[in-house]
């Protein structure tokens, strides 16, 4: 029989990659355990949102989540540098920064009670506009949409000159709709799904963050496995996370094609000005964010270790 | 019993005083938003947290108030067949359970808020987390005082019943 | 057994009056107990509140309405529906109707609109010689009727709980709200022509002057939706607009209302009753959640599959279920606490989620007005001094129209949908 359940919770919903994965992950711990460990999923976000799961794994409630940005950032705001804006250009120097990093980001998890089974990305993240927006400049009056409570954004887009709206998730797509906001940001799978594409016309090709996830348990509940269970957990953890993780990049190019197919004009930038300046920009972000989500030297580290990483990749080309 | 009754209604007069700066502060500010984007093209970033919690703040002291005046929602299908003084009677009885409930709530809301503290997490403004919540125990232990009181009137009024026409 | 037990004990307690959040509150802290989880998961819960930014329209709105009804707005209401209506055979019928709608959707079908409304036109309905029969039944009826109309509480708190978005369910709404209206109208021109109420003959001064007399609240509605549908503000902050418009309005440009002595008076009635909804919806979030922690819903689900087929018969059986609910529960709790555990059910048999707000609320339109607990049933009876049975017995012929032109709304989605798409909201 089973021994050892884990309450597990998710925003995702069924049907989506993101919860077949999951369903997998814990067919395969089901297998290896000899039917011992388990989990109990909770999709479509009926648990709540970060925030909420993240309170109800502290009190005991669910032991397990999958988890963005917010709420890898209630466990260590450290983390969430991860989503720092214009920090990575492409997910090789995502995959090279988890890799450089990693024993430093798994003791933040543990020190915090938490045991990462494996980051799963949100995916980068797009500016989508109603106006054409190809610089820094242009961004001046796009009437932006901002997750309240979101410092990341705040900071990318007060570094960008634009004072954002405030508005819950869900009055977005009417907003555009009616026009009290002409711009939004997310990744290209979640602006299918939230149906925004139908409602701007223009997306921005420089990635404004790489949006992390990950999919987390309590130590506490971690703890009460014996060792052979831990070590099933962990391992098919990173296994399947990263399965995840690839395909929810092809799933995510694959929206951008989508977005094209129904009419979404997707603007590149060339000019390497203007990137500079993107890059300016972001650097100038990053920095406002120190002291409020990480320090100084971490920072100063992550950043070198990207550059370093990008320009050796470059002269291999 | 005139004591029990002063302390209800002074409780009851500070919950109003609450209740209209809960209920302006929130018309203002949500008011004042629209007026900031339209006009000036920004809003206050903390605004719309403000007047959510606002809405929890005003509903628990309105709850309160409603606990003062008899006016929760209940299904109360029975007691119209009632005498007076069993009307009292049961009246005492219910009211001692909500009493009793609203004491686990509070606990259960105390724990909730230490928990908060422990984890930390800013509200807006500098504020920890735990301030917006404060109005959770708070609220029950409102709800609290208010159903305990009255479980002495009514139970005052079960032992002596008052003559037809009174309270 | 000890389960039963404390269950009866429940009902019991309910049936005498136990305010329903402490007895949801105390199942929600025992279920959780039970399966050794801290009673605080109820809190978590709770606090949901605090980052749910529709309620925001709760509190604003029903301000707003206890503002209207305090100040002399339903008789210059009542005066223009009358100039605009007074004409038709049965005018006056179809003036109350229309004028309770408007002013429903304003006050959220709180029972506001019988104790303000209805005690204007009680009076003018028996005077005219309608019938004491027709006039309870009509003013009871007309208490809950317009919940459907944008921006009633009930359609707000349904957006709320079920996760759709308020606009959608605003532009919803109206099509069939206004169905409900003109049926009950047709029912009340036919009952002018019967009885041979006299008429008052159409005037264009005197719909000037009535028109005149209320220039600042007729736009109201216009603001409302229009600057929802244009983009000026999002349909929770169409609350705050609301509540600060009618505010200057009834104080400063009526003077119907003092600032000082009435406003905090009126602020305190109004949140009364938003204390008392949040109360329960607070607890009846922590009992849904233990609900969905016990996977209660799957196995509902489950178990109606086995023997429901069809999405018609699903919704005939929604339909009688709902009525059940109606009967037993005020329209607050049954949204808080019903919803969370149809929607699944619902989706999988292909029901539209908007439609399936419209039905749901057509349905507790109805419950408002159906024994034991129809909330306006003791309101109407309470405010006319009449006994409760001779309410009931009045409002049977209305009762009886609103349950064809629900079988209507329920079996023709389009008649929900259409404004959803032409608005471009979905
Ligand atoms: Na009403
Ligand atoms: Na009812």
């Amino acid at each position: 029989a089973q021994q050892y359940t884990i309450k597990f919770a998710t925003l995702a919903t069924d049907g989506t990659t993101w919860l077949n994965v999951m369903r997998e992950f814990d067919a395969a711990v089901r297998k290896e355990s000899g039917g011992r460990l388990g989990f109990k999923l909770y999709a479509g976000g009926v648990q709540g949102e970060d925030k909420d799961v993240m309170r109800k794994i502290r009190l005991g409630q669910l032991h397990s989540a999958g988890i963005t940005g917010v709420g890898v950032g209630e466990i260590s705001s450290k983390l969430r540098i991860h989503d720092a804006p214009f920090l990575f250009e492409g997910p090789e120097e995502v995959d090279f920064f988890l890799k450089t990093f990693e024993n430093e980001l798994s003791a933040e998890f543990t020190k915090n009670d938490f045991v990462n089974l494996g980051w799963a990305e949100v995916g980068f993240v797009y500016v989508l506009t109603n106006k054409p927006v190809r610089s820094v400049a242009d961004m001046n009056g796009v009437k932006m949409w901002a997750w309240e409570g979101d410092p990341i954004a705040a900071a990318a887009f007060q570094s960008l000159g634009i004072s954002p709206i405030p508005l819950s998730v869900t009055d977005v797509l009417t907003s555009l709709q009616t026009g009290l906001i002409n711009g939004a940001y997310t990744s290209p799978l979640a602006a299918v799904a939230l149906q925004w594409n139908t409602r701007v016309k223009y997306m921005l090709n420089v990635p404004l963050a790489d949006a992390s996830g990950a999919v987390v348990v309590s130590k506490k509940k971690f703890d009460t496995l014996p060792a052979d269970l831990q070590e099933i957990l962990l391992r098919n953890g990173r296994k399947y996370m990263g399965e995840l993780t690839r395909k929810s990049r092809d799933e995510n190019a694959a929206a951008i094609q989508t977005m094209r197919r129904n009419g979404v004009t997707v603007l590149e930038v060339a000019d390497p000005k203007m990137l500079k300046e993107f890059a300016a920009t972001g650097k100038k972000a990053r920095q406002s964010l120190v002291g409020k989500l990480y320090d100084q030297d971490f920072l100063n580290r992550v950043e070198k270790a990207v550059a370093d990483f990008r320009a050796t990749q470059r002269s291999k080309k | 019993m005139r004591y029990v009754l002063a302390v209800d209604r002074g409780l009851a007069k500070a919950e109003t005083v609450l209740l209209v700066i809960f209920l302006g502060t929130m018309v203002l500010l949500a008011f004042a938003q629209v007026v900031l984007r339209n006009v000036f093209g920004t809003g206050l970033v903390w605004g719309d947290t403000i007047v959510r919690h606002m809405v929890l703040w005003a509903g628990f002291v309105g709850g309160a108030l409603a606990a003062f005046e008899g006016r929760h929602i209940s299904i109360d299908a029975l007691t119209k067949f009632l005498s007076r003084r069993v009307k009292h009677g049961t009246a005492a009885i219910t009211h001692l359970f909500g009493t009793i409930v609203c004491y686990y709530l509070a606990v259960a809301s105390w724990t909730f808020l230490t928990a908060e503290m422990e984890a930390g997490g800013e509200f807006v403004l500098g504020l920890p987390g735990w301030t917006a919540m404060a109005i959770i125990p708070a609220g029950y232990v409102m709800i609290m005082l208010h159903f305990g009181l009255k479980v002495i009137e009514h139970g005052w009024w079960t032992v002596r019943p008052p003559a037809e026409g009174g309270a | 057994m000890a389960t039963w037990l404390i269950a009866a004990g429940f009902v019991l307690l309910a049936l005498f009056g136990a305010p329903l959040f402490t007895i949801i509150g105390a199942a929600a802290m025992l279920a959780f107990t039970a399966q050794e989880i801290d009673a605080s998961a109820v809190i978590v819960e709770l606090y949901r509140i605090g980052s749910n930014p529709t309620l925001v329209a709760i509190p604003l709105f029903t301000f707003a309405g206890y503002m209207l009804a305090e100040s002399k707005a339903p008789t210059r209401l009542v005066n223009l529906s009358r100039a605009l209506f007074g004409w038709i055979p049965g005018g006056l019928g179809v003036v109350a109707l229309v004028t309770c709608a408007v002013f429903t959707a304003f006050t959220g079908a709180s029972g506001v609109t019988i104790v303000a409304l209805g005690g204007l036109l009680y009076p003018i309905l028996m005077n005219e010689k309608y019938g004491e029969r027709f006039s309870l039944g009509l003013v009871t009826t007309s208490g809950s009727l317009g919940l459907l109309f944008p921006p009633s509480l009930p359609l707000i708190l349904y957006a709320v709980i079920a996760k759709i978005s308020v606009d959608q369910l605003f532009a919803a709404g109206i099509i069939p709200g206004i169905i409900l209206v003109l049926a009950l109208g047709a029912y009340s021109i036919r009952q002018g022509i019967a009885q041979r109420v006299p008429r008052t003959p159409f005037s264009w001064r005197e719909v000037f002057v009535a028109l005149r007399a209320t220039a600042w609240e007729v736009p109201l509605p216009v603001l409302v939706i229009g600057g929802i549908y244009t983009g000026l503000f999002t349909a929770t902050e169409a609350a705050a607009v609301t509540a600060f418009y009618v505010l200057v309005v009834e104080v400063f440009v009526y003077k119907d209302i003092k600032f000082f002595s009435d406003v905090p008076r009126v602020m305190r009635e109004s949140m009364l009753l938003v204390g008392a909804i949040l109360m329960i919806i607070g607890t009846a979030m922590g009992l849904t959640n233990y609900l969905v922690d016990e996977e209660v819903p799957m196995q509902l689900f489950e178990y109606t599959k086995t023997f429901i087929d069809s999405p018609v018969l699903f919704l005939v059986v929604l339909n009688v279920f709902l009525i059940v609910v109606g009967m037993m529960m005020d329209i607050f709790s049954a949204i808080i606490v019903v919803v969370p555990l149809i929607i699944p059910i619902a989706n999988a048999y292909g029901i539209n989620p908007v439609h399936l707000g419209i039905i749901f609320l057509a349905n507790l339109e109805i419950g408002y007005l159906t024994p034991p607990v129809g909330l306006n049933l003791f309101i109407s009876s309470l405010r006319f001094h009449t006994p409760v049975f001779t309410v009931v017995r009045s409002i049977i012929p209305f009762t009886i129209i609103l349950l064809l032109a629900l079988l209507v709304i329920t079996y023709v989605p389009e008649l929900s949908l259409f404004l959803v798409r032409a608005f471009g909201v979905q």
